[in-house]
């Protein structure tokens, strides 16, 4: 056991530091799908759209200023309000307009992926392009010189987690919120003006999205297509936390993260999504609520 | 004054209440009795947006409510204590009553005015309002809308599952109410406590109003009682 460690201790501590900063974007990215399901009931096939247009604004950023850091101030600002600015559009116009039916939303948020990912071909073009970080810098550990960049990463969206905690937890919104997703028709009894707390939802989770879409950038490239795997890791974490369960979402990112990073430092990462799907379908079989979901009589 | 005034709601393409008037007035309690179906929670719904009126009006004073939407009819001044009690589940009984406190900016003297008709309540308070006791929820979907500070209460069996200790805790509450002026609008199946604090009392069939009667008279001549509701006599 422990000429194991000695031998693989690095790659291990290797492993749970890019876990952890998997986890921490995984997090705030599928922490907006959930949200929006919790409380709109609806499923957002195009929330990964919201992830890629934050790295693609962020790019633009980027080619304004001419600058890592004022680009990535900027981005970090403005992408998260334009495509909280998007998402209330969408809402405004499609989703209000099908009054929320769940099926009908699945197919219009397809929709809407599309005609994302089709502007922003036109826009940005099919290439992938590359932001630089706005921090350059490596942590020294005695075995290996790590990213300083990715804790920032982790940091930063652990920042945007607890924010949206507190947001949920002490304001008169994050109340409101809450008192929509329990039971719609009785918080329109308490003044609750709904269509624009499913506005805001809408919005909260687009931003999420979009702002792991500019931490990330500069750790990977922006691409029209960018979307499609964290959207499907987000549906991953948020089936197996429990639809609608913030609490849920964290801890099931955590686990896919961390068991993403150990995996795929010692196997391969086709079976860490592999093992990932796998567990989805446990979790679906033995408890089909997600680990904090609530239990549907 | 809540005036309603011939109104028809529907569900979807069901027409559920037909043609229906009646008036409540400041400090008084409106019984609405009759069977089930007969459209007494529809009636409740429909003061309160959640159902379509599709004829006629509701108003309450100058304000013609069934012109609102459905958020904007509490900041009125109508609280409303649904059947089954519905609480926020997931949010703490404080959380709950903030819900009411919020609508009209109520003040901490309305909390406590509040939790001074359930006292229970003040050690309860962090407690999510899911895992309380079916009489500490109704308790609490009360009080949740009395911090609305209600001219008007709207009330759907809130005795319904209740032990008799706590039925009477309610119909004592709802005294109290029509004493601080409050007009209450009760759905109740217990027709002997329903009398007891009711000034009026409304019959309602198939979504028809059908008759009007005052406990006295009721307890002279129960044959409404028997036509309506099915109960062919009551302890006066």
């Amino acid at each position: 056991m422990s000429s194991w460690i000695n031998e693989n201790g690095p790659l291990l501590f290797l492993a749970l530091l890019d876990g952890t900063v998997t986890a921490f974007v995984l997090a705030l990215i599928a922490l907006g799908l959930s949200l929006v399901f919790g409380v709109m009931r609806i499923v957002n096939i195009a929330h990964g759209e919201f992830f890629m247009l934050g790295a693609v604004f962020s790019w633009f950023a980027f080619d304004l200023t001419d600058d890592p850091l004022w680009g990535f101030l900027l981005a970090l600002v403005l992408a998260p309000a334009l495509v909280g600015g998007i998402a209330v559009f969408s809402d405004r116009f499609i989703l209000r307009k099908i009054k929320y039916h769940p099926e009908s939303t699945i197919v219009a948020t397809i929709g809407l992926l599309y005609v994302i990912q089709s502007l922003t071909l036109i826009v940005f073009g099919p290439e992938a392009r590359a932001v630089e970080a706005p921090l350059y810098f490596r942590i020294q550990f005695p075995w290996f010189g790590y990213s300083g960049y990715k804790l920032i990463v982790a940091g930063m969206s652990a920042l945007g987690l607890l924010g949206v905690w507190l947001l949920m937890i002490r304001s008169k919104l994050g109340l409101y919120m809450r008192a929509t997703q329990q039971d719609l028709e009785i918080a329109k009894t308490y003044g609750v003006p709904t269509k624009k707390i499913y506005a805001a939802v809408f919005a909260l989770g687009g931003g999420l999205a979009a702002l792991a879409g500019v931490l990330v950038v500069p750790i990977r490239q922006a691409d029209h297509l960018m979307g499609l795997e964290p959207l499907l890791l987000s549906f991953i974490v948020v089936i197996i936390g429990g639809l609608g369960s913030i609490r849920g979402t964290i801890v099931a990112a955590f686990i896919i993260g961390i068991s993403d990073g150990i995996i795929s430092v010692f196997y391969e990462p086709t079976l860490a999504k592999m093992l990932a799907t796998l567990f989805v379908a446990m979790v679906l079989v033995l408890k089909p609520s997600g680990l904090y979901g609530e239990e549907v009589a | 004054m809540l005036k309603i005034d011939k109104i028809s709601s529907r569900y979807a393409q069901v027409q559920v209440l037909k043609d229906v008037s009646l008036e409540v007035r400041e400090g008084e309690v409106l019984g609405l009795l009759g069977r089930n179906g007969a459209g007494k929670s529809t009636l409740l719904k429909s003061i309160m947006g959640l159902v379509e009126v599709n004829a006629g009006s509701i108003s309450m004073d100058d304000v013609i409510l069934s012109e609102l939407q459905a958020h904007q009819i509490p900041k009125n001044g109508i609280g409303y204590v649904p059947q089954g009690r519905r609480l926020f589940s997931e949010l703490t009984v404080e959380e709950n009553l903030k819900m009411g406190l919020l609508v009209r900016d109520s003040s901490k003297d309305v909390l406590e005015w509040a939790l001074s008709l359930f006292p229970v309540l003040k050690t309860r308070m962090s407690q999510k309002s899911g895992t309380l006791s079916g009489g500490e929820q109704q308790m609490v979907a009360t009080a949740r809308a009395l911090c609305i500070q209600p001219k008007f209460l709207l009330m759907d069996e809130p005795s319904e599952g209740l032990m008799p200790s706590m039925i009477e805790t309610i119909f004592e509450t709802i005294e109290k109410l029509k004493n601080e002026n409050v007009g209450v609008l009760l759905v109740e199946q217990k027709i002997e406590g329903t009398l007891r604090v009711s000034d009026r009392i409304v019959f309602m069939e198939n979504g028809f109003m059908r008759e009007e009667s005052d406990p006295q008279a009721l307890a002279e001549n129960p044959e409404p009682l028997a036509k309506y509701v099915g109960v062919k006599a009551h302890a006066s």
